[in-house]
């Protein structure tokens, strides 16, 4: 909070933001969290909005106690980003923007030193200091390109060492970190040297600061942008694709105008063009049952249903069926809001609904363009001893398996 | 809260988790005030907040509570969505909040030809489930999203549909169970087709607006699912709109399932904000229905020709449904887009006339708010389930109004929304009988009426344990 907007303004404009919500309540029909908690009322989009106004109105008036403060927290940070409500409320006519205001209530609980969970606040310490928030060494960021064809590797150049690139791959921090999930950064730069593409990634690339943004740290989330703005500007990064549709969303709705100069695109809708242009070209058959989960950041935040689906019909012999709940209907895998870092209350895990869908569908894969859904329909799978029935895989990775 | 309240929380809390799992007690400041709001925006006052939420999940459970509240003499308010526009939802003291969400199963039986479901189910999901028996729901609020089975029983409502074209959500429904005020269990009605003849213990509970008992299942006969068809008729002004309605009556023309209207200048806002050509003037929208194609079409055109006996400006028949679908979501947007344009907040009132007056009460409603010491000077609307002959006249009321002053205006539009129903004699059709509306009640029905229900309910409630403050009235 800046010295000529106070606090106490970011509540009251707060406070009236929330009593523009009219109580319909149809958000509950669509949030996740009333399907995977045991749905009181404050477990729903109405419900924390309800709570945000009656905590900023008694801590106002000085009578909330620090249990009740810890409570309002755990409320808070429960919710998973995924938008349902906000698309429930646009369609409604009305259009209360849900998720900003339970993010706004989330600054206010930082600021006041109540939030964020314990966990989440170890991951923003990791931000600060070593600019991933795994609490991975900095210097090990680059450690997932040691597996790649001496090809491969070759064809990555790293900027700026490398000099100018056409295309800046943004790996983010979970597809450098995460075992799981390197194979995904493996992919992509398969496919890139596939298609020929001159490339190269960051040698110093931190976290995008989606983090930072969704459980409330302002402050990080501005020191995150300024260094990594500051970086593309510096080396004429003119064109972005990103792995994480959490780094794209933040790219593409959270930076400043200093990134509208930079092309920007999540790696799918990148390929789909390569493949329209038949640059991409997809000659192995996969006789496979594939199920599409449409990751919440990529899908109801920005729209992308149709380049992900493309590529996945482009795969020669791909039987691509959709689950009962897709495109902007699909339930978020739960990952989303600052859950990958803290435990919050499941009765039933969303992942596992989730996977249930896709079981239902008959799929044989759960292909996915997030590493956040892909961890955790992943650990769904192996929580329910599904491995023998069903697979998680990222679009990059069948995709290098029709190559 | 002070610490005799804290001390109380504390207890009843206690005894709650004695009789239901503790995952489904809470007590947090939060959830407690939360879940006794209702979509009124004026906040509860302190004594209105219970001291505990209970989502109990058998009868059993259910009983155990109201044996429990009636030794301790704790108000027990049951909750569903609380999505009701008379204020039955709220407390109006300090009590047990009672869930009734997780009595959320439904089973259908082809073989009987009826399903049964837990008053906790939602509405949309039952008519989805039914839908797949090729089966139609015979209750379709606004809210069907959100609202619950028990809720729409307790007001026997069928809310949008038109009464006179299929009948209430009560004449559907065989049968239900119920643990009375007491504790003790009630099983009424019958698993055959034919409804009881007589004295039908149903009817008690049925529209019997929560003072009776917990529902805690509900029997319903399998309505076939309908042909449709549609069409939107567009008049110069509300007045010969509504005489056109008149004379499908008078010319006994087969009433539609559906037929709403709106005035022009909130059908303007409604086609704007779904991104449709304004229309040229008030609108009726509606969907007559057949046991084929050709009988609803047939249907339609008789509706059609009625109505054409009134000069309308244009008739814009629909053979596709997703159109239907874009044309009623414009009237479905309004009071949300409203409520967020302009910063106010949206209430509606519902006027009841009779057939004969329709038009006159119509136009009277065009100017509800028109006089009124508080809400005079307020944006009003008009739309209405106009085939059921039910006008909803909305206004704008200031969010930056203080509770207490919205509390007084919301009062002053139940005052007249009572005044124009008593004066074409008629009475709430959609939304219950009681606490916004008691009042109304006693006036509609006499003191002899409303002690007739006051002595049914202290038979059964000696203790006025069950939902106290509806019967009552609460401002």
């Amino acid at each position: 909070m800046n010295e000529e907007y106070s606090l106490e303004d970011f509540a009251n404009n707060l406070l009236d933001m929330t009593t523009r919500c009219r109580s319909c309540m149809s958000c509950y029909s669509v949030c996740p969290l009333v399907e995977s908690t045991h749905g009181f009322s404050t477990q729903g989009p109405y419900g924390i909005l309800r709570s945000i106004y009656h905590g900023i109105k008694r801590d106002f008036a000085e009578s909330l106690t620090v249990q009740d403060k810890q409570v309002l927290r755990n409320i808070l940070y429960s919710c998973t980003t995924c938008g349902a409500c906000d698309i429930k409320c646009k369609t409604s006519g009305a259009g209360v923007p849900i998720v900003e205001l339970i993010e706004s209530g989330r600054k206010l609980l930082v600021d006041e030193m109540v939030g964020p969970l314990k966990n989440q606040n170890t991951a923003l310490k990791s931000i600060w200091n070593r600019g991933n928030p795994y609490g991975m060494p900095a210097a090990d960021r680059l450690d997932w390109l040691k597996n790649l064809s001496e090809k491969e590797s070759l064809s990555c150049k790293i900027v700026p060492d490398d000099g100018e690139v056409d295309l800046l791959l943004y790996v983010g921090c979970t597809a450098s970190y995460e075992k799981s999930i390197q194979n995904v950064a493996r992919s992509l730069v398969t496919l890139l040297e596939h298609m020929k593409i001159n490339y190269g990634i960051l040698k110093e690339e931190e976290c995008c600061g989606s983090p930072a943004n969704r459980i409330g740290d302002n402050q990080l989330f501005s020191d995150v942008f300024y260094k990594n703005t500051k970086k593309f500007v510096e080396y004429g990064v003119k064109h972005i694709i990103t792995i994480s549709p959490h780094c794209y969303n933040t790219f593409v709705n959270e930076y400043p105008d200093s990134m509208k100069e930079i092309k920007i695109q999540h790696y799918t809708e990148f390929l789909s063009d390569m493949m329209e242009d038949g640059r991409l070209d997809i000659a192995k058959e996969i006789a496979k049952k594939v199920t599409y989960h449409d990751p919440c950041y990529l899908g109801k935040k920005n729209n992308i249903y149709d380049a992900p689906r493309k590529l996945l019909r482009g795969i020669p012999a791909v039987n691509l069926v959709e689950m009962k709940r897709n495109r902007q209907d699909s339930l978020c895998c739960g990952g989303g809001g600052g859950r990958m870092w803290d435990e919050v209350e499941e009765v039933t895990r969303l992942s596992e609904i989730r996977l249930g869908e896709a079981m239902d569908a008959d799929a044989e894969i759960i292909a996915t363009a997030c590493p956040w859904c892909h961890i955790q329909l992943h650990d769904a799978v192996q929580d329910t001893n599904n491995e023998s029935k069903i697979v998680v895989k990222d679009i990059a990775e069948i995709l290098v398996e029709a190559l | 809260m002070n610490e005799t309240e804290f001390a109380k929380v504390e207890k009843v809390a206690n005894q709650l988790k004695g009789i239901v799992s503790e995952e489904f007690v809470s007590t947090t400041l939060f959830e407690r005030i939360v879940s006794a709001e209702d979509t009124y925006p004026y906040e509860l006052r302190e004594r209105e907040i219970p001291y505990a939420v209970v989502k109990p999940g058998s009868r059993e459970e259910i009983s155990e509570i109201l044996k429990y509240a009636n030794v301790e003499k704790i108000p027990v308010f049951v909750r569903g969505s609380a999505s009701q526009l008379a204020g039955s939802t709220r407390p109006h003291t300090h009590g047990i909040m009672l869930s009734i969400d997780r009595l959320n199963d439904i089973r259908i039986f082809e073989d009987y030809n009826f399903f049964e479901c837990g008053p906790g189910c939602i509405v949309a999901k039952v008519a989805e489930e039914v839908g797949k028996s090729g089966c139609f729901l015979p209750v379709h609020p606004g809210s069907r999203a959100i609202a619950r089975m028990g809720g729409t029983m307790c007001n026997n409502t069928s809310a949008h549909i038109v009464d006179t074209s299929i009948g209430k959500l009560g004449d559907y429904v065989l049968g239900v169970e119920v643990v009375l005020p007491n504790g003790d269990f009630l099983e009424t009605g019958t698993k055959s087709m034919r409804r009881p003849a007589g004295t039908d213990l149903t009817k008690f509970f049925v529209g019997g607006d929560g003072l009776l008992g917990v529902i805690t299942k509900i029997r319903m006969r399998l309505l076939p699912d309908f042909k449709y068809s549609y069409a939107v008729v567009y008049f110069d002004n509300v007045r010969s709109l509504t005489m056109g309605v008149q004379k499908m009556y008078y010319e006994k023309q087969p009433i539609p399932l559906f037929m709403e209207m709106m005035d022009e200048k909130t059908a303007r806002i409604g086609f704007e904000v779904k991104g449709m050509s304004p229309p040229p003037g008030a609108v009726i929208l509606f969907a007559s229905i057949g046991s084929t194609k050709e009988e609803a079409k047939d249907k339609r055109e008789k509706v059609i020709q009625s109505l054409e006996s009134e000069n309308p400006l244009g008739v814009h028949r629909i053979e596709d449904v997703d159109e239907w679908h874009a044309i009623m979501s414009t009237r479905e947007v309004i009071s949300s887009f409203l409520s967020q344009s302009s910063g106010m907040q949206w209430k509606s009132a519902e006027v009841i006339p009779n057939l004969k007056y329709l038009p006159e009460a119509a136009e009277e409603c065009e100017h509800f708010n028109e006089g009124l010491p508080i809400c005079g000077s307020l944006q009003n609307y008009l739309y209405a389930h106009i085939g059921a002959v039910s006008l909803h006249p909305g206004i704008l009321v200031p969010r930056d109004w203080d509770g207490e002053k919205q509390r007084e205006a919301y009062t002053e539009l139940f005052e007249r929304e009572a005044e124009l129903t008593l004066k074409y004699g008629g009475c709430g059709g959609e939304w219950g009988q009681f606490s916004k509306r008691t009042s109304f009640f006693i006036r509609r029905y006499g003191e002899v009426g409303y002690n007739f229900v006051k002595s049914i309910k202290r038979a059964v409630d000696p203790n006025n344990i069950l939902n106290p403050g509806i019967l009552e009235g609460y401002r």
